[in-house]
């Protein structure tokens, strides 16, 4: 008896510390988190240049981004054409769906980067700084002057 | 005797004086023909481009002795056309516009105005939506002014959804007609298709356009140490550029913007306003020798000095404002009511 008592406990201290462990180590839920969200808290930490916002039609044109890849997205470029500047926020609609929006994202940031190259050194430099990030089902690329407070302001929010 | 041959020789004096006076203020273009009196001198230049035979008439005046100075802007470029069979066009004459001809005056003045005008900004009743609808089978290619010019057409359609149609774009910053032919690589610029880099020969037909209004020159003008090299090369590589468009979209229609100017004390190695005000013309030459039609923003644009004007700069060098993009509408617009009408 005393041995089935120890047995128990031993195997539910286990369970407990393999509980205790995932619970650390899982991935946050931020699938309640909205795009706009997300753009609201990156824009009241960083400043942008006046920037024009992106319909779905304008990221199937600029990005090839097809609405089927996601169930909310946020997208700005600059209004001027000698920015680098840009902001993309988009909740994939599957795992699928954002190793594709990474892709993407990552050519229209490739594309702009070789605009830039040999043409605008501060701009080609804020761009090569940046990179596409994924977490969870959010996918984005922020481009700003001020690069680690809007990386910080992005990874704040959704985790 | 002395006394006489030398009051004989002091009127003869001033007899020569005199006619050679009134000979001075005889005949000349360009000469005041006596006191208070301007003389206007006239040039005509007919050019041939596409079926529309553009009409344009510099005209300088010079002040006369009363002291009158001559208008801050000396030069009025008069833009009409004489060809078409429209029956709204009338007979000009030699010397006058026809009366449905639109009258419009740039400051840039004649010496740096190029021989093809601005298109009449005059819309000729037609309504918006039926200007807008001529740009719905258009697609505009060009590099960063016209990545400006896109950026801008967008944001007009957040709350003008029909502003200028359906045109469609395929620009770049850092884009010429010669990196237009590079293969797609790491370092290209060409322009994406629905989020595809691709060359535009291969875009374009995907694009559906029957239109395709092309616009380079800023990235070509500093590509080589020679002047005259850097324009041949650049009106050469828009004509290998048009070739592979017409092999891969036989139906499309081409026409070339003008290059635009650069701010004064903005400029940058060979991107001068001079400079590129000479391929600019040798683009007019290209244009009338291949039947292509060449549109003329620079000279809408451009200051007295034949640089770009300080209001459509946005960044003290080549890029524009809105303002700026206000006048390519208008320009844009108004051609496509010439077009329309047969003017």
């Amino acid at each position: 008896m005393k041995t089935k008592i120890r047995i128990a406990s031993l195997v539910l201290a286990l369970c407990m510390v393999v509980s205790l462990f995932t619970a650390c180590t899982a991935a946050p839920d931020n699938s309640n988190i909205a795009a706009a969200e997300v753009y609201d808290a990156l824009m009241s930490k960083v400043e942008f240049p006046e920037m024009l916002s992106l319909d779905a039609g304008g990221l199937v044109s600029l990005l090839g981004i097809d609405d089927s890849l996601y169930t909310e997205a946020v997208a700005y470029i600059p209004l001027t054409a000698v920015s680098g500047n840009m902001v993309f926020i988009v909740k994939a609609t599957d795992s699928a769906a954002a190793a594709t929006l990474a892709e993407k994202l990552e050519s229209y940031r490739a594309g702009v980067l070789a605009q830039m190259n040999n043409y605008l050194p501060d701009e080609y430099d804020k761009i090569n700084a940046a990179s596409v990030e994924t977490d969870g089902s959010f996918v984005w690329l922020v481009v700003a002057d001020d690069q680690a407070a809007a990386e910080a302001a992005v990874r704040d929010i959704i985790g | 005797m002395k006394r006489t041959f030398t009051k004989l020789t002091a009127i003869l004096l001033a007899v020569l004086t005199l006619f050679s006076l009134a000979a001075c203020g005889n005949g000349e273009p360009g000469e005041t023909t006596g006191p208070d009196e301007a003389v206007q001198t006239t040039s005509q230049t007919f050019i041939t481009v596409g079926t529309t035979e553009l009409r344009t008439v510099y005209m300088t005046r010079v002040p006369g002795f009363s002291g009158e100075e001559p208008p801050a802007s000396d030069t009025g470029v008069i833009f009409g056309t004489t060809g078409g069979s429209s029956s709204e066009s009338t007979e000009a004459t030699s010397d006058e516009p026809a009366q449905t001809q639109a009258t419009q005056t740039y400051p840039v003045p004649s010496q740096l105005a190029l021989s093809v005008a601005p298109p009449s900004t005059d819309t000729l009743s037609f309504e918006d939506d039926t200007l807008d609808d001529f740009f719905s089978d258009a697609v505009f290619v060009g590099d960063s002014i016209s990545l400006g010019w896109r950026n801008y057409v967008m944001s007009k359609r957040g709350s003008d959804p029909g502003f200028l149609g359906g045109a469609q774009f395929l620009v770049s910053g850092s884009l010429g007609a010669e990196s237009a032919l590079w293969d797609v690589n790491s370092e290209s610029v060409h322009p994406s298709y629905q989020g595809t880099q691709m060359q535009l020969w291969n875009s374009i037909p995907l694009t559906g356009a029957k239109k395709v209004f092309i616009m380079f020159g800023l990235n070509d003008i500093g590509r080589y140490s020679e002047l005259e090299t850097c324009v041949d090369m650049a009106v050469s590589n828009y004509d290998e550029l048009i070739g592979k468009i017409k092999a891969n979209a036989p139906d499309v229609e081409i026409y070339i913007i003008s290059a635009t100017y650069v701010l004064e004390g903005g400029e940058k190695g060979k991107v001068t306003s001079a400079n590129l005000r000479v391929l600019n013309e040798a683009l007019i030459d290209y244009c009338r020798d291949n039947s292509i039609e060449f549109i003329n923003f620079a000279d809408a644009l451009a200051d007295a000095n034949g640089n770009l004007a300080a209001e459509y700069c946005s960044d003290g060098y080549v890029h524009q404002t809105n303002a700026a993009y206000d006048v390519w509408t208008a320009l844009l617009k108004g051609y496509a009511a010439g077009v329309l009408s047969g003017r």
